[in-house]
Formats: C-alpha cells, sequence, structure tokens
C-alpha cells in the first residue's frame, strides 16, 4: 500500500504540538480562569488559544519557550474578545491600601513581629479569593512571576511594558495582597495584639 | 538612594532577578528594619500564592475537546489535501490515454479543451483567482484600488484613533449594519477607519501602520455576496475561502489576504512582505 504523505506529515505535526504545547494545558487553564473568573471563559479562551497555536504552529520557532508563546496567543484572545465581557472587580484605590500598609509596617516593626506564619493557616481558598481581586494589571504579574515562574523579561514581554515597570508592579501587587491577606488573618482571630477591625481598608 | 527604588529592589532581589549594583542586600536589609520588613513581605507573599494560591489544573473534558478538534482539523486538511491530488492524479492520467501516438493530433486538442475546463474547476491558486477578480462591484478589485488610493494619499481615513472600540463604534454610528472586527496588534499601530457606501450599503474599512508599512483592511458581512448582491467575489474564491485559514500571495510588490471570521469576509492589502504578516498581524488577529 501507497504510503499517503500528507497523513504522515500531520501526523508529525500532531506529534510535535502534542509533545510542545499541549503540556501546557493546565498552566494556560489555570492562568486564564485567574484572569477571567469564570469557567466558561476559561474554557472558550483555552480552545481558542490552542485551535490558534496549532493553526499557526509551523510559525512557532522550534527551541524557543512555547508556553510564553502560548501566553501570547491566549493574551491576545483574551483582549480582543473576552476582556469586553468580563467583569472587573472593584477599583482598588492604591493610595488607602499603601497608608493601611504603612499603619501595620509601624506598628510590627515597633511590637518587633511580623504576621507571615499566620498567613500559612488561610484557606487556600482565601489565598486565592484575595489574588482575584487584585486589579487586573497587578493580577497578571503575581500569577506569571509566582504561580507560573516567569522571569521579569518574559512578562514584560507578555505585558508589554518595561522591566522596570514588571518590578514596579509586582511590589506594589504583593503589598496589595499583604494588606488583603493581614485582614483575613486579623478577622479570623490570627493576628495577635491587634486592634480588631480598626485596621481596615 | 530614594527609599522607593531601595523597596523595589528588595522585590527584584527576592525574585532573583537583577537588582543595582550599588546595593549590598545581605548587608543592608539585616541593618535596617525598614529594608527587613519590606523583604519579609515581599518573601512571604511569593511563597504563600506559589504554595496556597489554587493551581486549577485543565479539565479533562476540555483537554479532549481540544485535541478531538484538532485531530478533526487534521483530517479535513488531508482529505482536502487528498482530494486535490486525485483531481490532478486523474488528469495525468487522462493525458497519457489521450497521447497516445495513434491520437496525438486529435490528444492535443482535446488535452487543451481538458486542461481549460480543470482550470475553472477550482483549483486555480489564490495569485491566479485574484486575476479573475474585476469590475467595480468586486471586493478585491475594490480592496487593491482602495489601497493604491490610500498610498497616493487620496483615501484618508474618517476616523483616527488606535482605540479599536472607538473605530467600531464610528462604524456602528455611520450605518455599518453587521458587526465589525477591529483587533488591536502589539506590532502594528492601529490608524483609523473609514466607511464607504455600496448600493445604500456602508461598508467598514481600517488602517494600520508600522515603519512605513501600511495594512488596509476591508471587511464585508458574507450575505453581501451570496444573498444580497450588494458585492461580488467569484464563486470558487468564496469556495476557496471557506475551505481556508486564509488565502495568502504577493501580487506587484503587495501582499493580499483574505479569510473568513464570524459570518464576514475579509480582504487585507498592504505593502509588507508575505512573512511579515504572517508572523507579525495575522497570526495575532486569527
Amino acid at each position: 500500500m501507497k504510503e499517503n504523505k500528507y497523513e504522515t506529515e500531520s501526523e508529525k505535526l500532531y506529534k510535535e504540538f502534542e509533545d510542545e504545547a499541549l503540556p501546557h494545558m493546565d498552566a494556560i487553564y489555570n492562568f486564564a480562569l485567574k484572569m477571567s473568573g469564570d469557567s466558561d471563559v476559561a474554557d472558550d479562551l483555552v480552545q481558542d488559544t490552542f485551535m490558534k497555536a496549532f493553526r499557526f504552529f509551523d510559525k512557532f520557532e522550534k527551541g524557543t519557550n512555547c508556553k510564553a508563546w502560548l501566553f501570547r496567543i491566549l493574551k491576545n484572545s483574551y483582549i480582543n474578545e473576552f476582556r469586553k465581557s468580563s467583569r472587573e472587580p472593584d477599583k482598588v484605590d492604591y493610595e488607602d491600601v499603601q497608608n493601611f500598609y504603612e499603619t501595620i509596617k509601624s506598628s510590627e516593626i515597633s511590637s518587633n513581629h511580623i504576621v507571615e506564619d499566620e498567613f500559612s493557616k488561610l484557606l487556600d481558598d482565601e489565598i486565592t479569593e484575595a489574588i482575584t481581586k487584585l486589579p487586573e494589571d497587578f493580577r497578571t504579574v503575581i500569577i506569571l512571576s509566582d504561580i507560573e515562574g516567569f522571569t521579569y523579561e518574559e512578562i514584560a514581554e507578555f505585558v508589554d511594558i518595561p522591566v522596570g515597570t514588571v518590578r514596579s508592579r509586582l511590589h506594589r501587587a504583593r503589598k496589595m495582597l499583604y494588606t488583603k491577606l493581614y485582614d483575613y488573618a486579623n478577622d479570623r482571630g490570627f493576628v495577635k495584639n491587634s486592634d480588631k477591625g480598626k485596621n481596615k481598608i | 538612594m530614594k527609599k522607593d527604588i531601595i523597596y523595589e529592589n528588595i522585590t527584584a532581589y527576592v525574585d532573583g532577578e537583577k537588582t543595582d549594583e550599588k546595593l549590598n542586600f545581605e548587608s543592608d536589609i539585616k541593618s535596617n528594619k525598614d529594608f527587613e520588613f519590606e523583604y519579609r513581605v515581599q518573601s512571604s507573599v511569593k511563597r504563600i500564592v506559589a504554595s496556597k494560591g489554587i493551581f486549577t489544573p485543565c479539565p479533562e473534558y476540555l483537554k479532549e475537546r481540544i485535541k478531538k478538534e484538532i485531530r478533526e482539523v487534521i483530517i479535513n486538511n488531508v482529505n482536502r489535501t487528498n482530494e486535490d491530488t486525485n483531481k490532478k492524479l486523474s488528469l495525468s492520467d487522462l493525458l497519457k490515454i489521450i497521447f497516445k501516438p495513434q491520437l496525438a493530433l486529435a490528444g492535443a486538442f482535446i488535452a487543451v479543451i481538458l486542461m481549460f475546463l480543470f482550470s475553472s474547476d477550482g483549483n486555480k491558486n489564490f495569485a491566479e483567482l485574484i486575476e479573475l477578480q474585476l469590475g467595480n462591484k468586486n471586493m478585491l478589485f475594490q480592496a487593491r484600488s482602495n489601497f493604491e488610493n490610500i498610498l497616493a494619499g487620496k483615501l484618508k481615513p474618517q476616523i483616527i484613533s488606535a482605540n479599536s472600540e472607538i473605530i467600531k463604534n464610528y462604524f456602528r454610528q455611520s450605518g455599518v449594519n453587521y458587526s465589525s472586527e477591529v483587533t488591536e496588534c502589539k506590532n502594528w499601530n492601529l490608524l483609523g477607519g473609514v466607511v464607504s457606501e455600496e448600493n445604500g450599503v456602508k461598508l467598514a474599512h481600517h488602517v494600520y501602520e508600522k515603519d512605513g508599512m501600511l495594512i488596509y483592511i476591508y471587511q464585508a458581512k458574507k450575505d453581501y455576496f451570496l444573498n444580497d448582491k450588494i458585492l461580488f467575489l467569484s464563486s470558487d474564491l468564496i469556495e476557496k475561502i471557506e475551505e481556508s485559514n486564509y488565502l495568502i500571495c504577493e501580487k506587484e510588490y503587495k501582499t493580499i489576504a483574505t479569510w473568513e471570521k464570524s459570518g464576514n469576509i475579509f480582504v487585507l492589502v498592504s505593502n509588507s512582505p508575505v512573512k511579515t504578516l504572517e508572523d507579525t498581524f495575522l497570526s495575532n488577529i486569527l
């Protein structure tokens, strides 16, 4: 029987795609879900991303970072087709966060105690909720850096901002998260010697 | 050094990224309570997000759905390619039979007729099909002519904006009666849009620019070709568009592409090379 070269080529392409791209489905889904906050939207985003990736897989430069390439495709789909329909969390006034942060800071430095072990008592859901409530720009850098392990340079390329802005956004994002987690820990009585309810944003 | 800059350098230090060479973190952080606090906040939040932020893996049903859809794409492509090959084979087989020595003259005549018939049955490539798109109502013909007018400065955007939503709003307000797609693209600067009119129907056009290169996109509802006959494209070209992700070729130093998306037919004309367009534009918007 004569070998069909088109079948062979397609099989080869699919095998390469399976090896290079499909292992990143979990990371892409997790990011899509955290960004959209909606599992139906995340499903559509991931499907759209992988169909596009397969369509343009011959353009992918072998040996380069496939995960970063997939994230770029995801970002384009997210910006162009899904962001408009998804609900953006309430805006956070960074000045309020900064003031609250400074209050915690001075009280913790003077009492020689830093609330961090208390955070480990918080539920995973509470941590995830705190991340989801961050404004989109800050949420993006936190997920890419602390969950996906991207470098500043990769994040800069993904978000299309300078590396210095990535650093500054991450710094602020972690401060925001710290205040949010402090709030949760305080509400649940994990923070000793705190004036419960007073230190709130 | 300003405190804020030091704080941000502490963040970079926590992340193992490049920091300002003037800072000696090991000693500076330990000797200053303020810096130590910042360091512990940054590192503890990083640790807690990595360890306790819920990582939701892709559900199995979705993985299977995507794999199935990709396999279907492959099967369709293989079938289409095989059909094309089979057509070519049957033509060459026919020619072999016709070109038996005793039938040489008659065979040559029949071959010419056959080649004519086969060349008009949809087997033409995109570059050849473009040549057949003529007439004032033909979308490809209009697009090529509009692009020349843009380059000559005769056709200017009616709305200038880099914001896709503003351009789409303009299309809607100007009477474009179908859902238009205008995409912001990292590598190309959106310039603006134009609304034209054909038999009382408004049509949407928009333009991108990068380093002296232009991309002009004309989009129209597919119904305008099929039912309403507002615009025209040859049926073999429409068939080819339906079968492909996109069609692209270079013609007279211009790149021409066409595709179908969300119920619209798109025609792109650009002075940028095919490869650049595929890598920097089409891969982002399709």
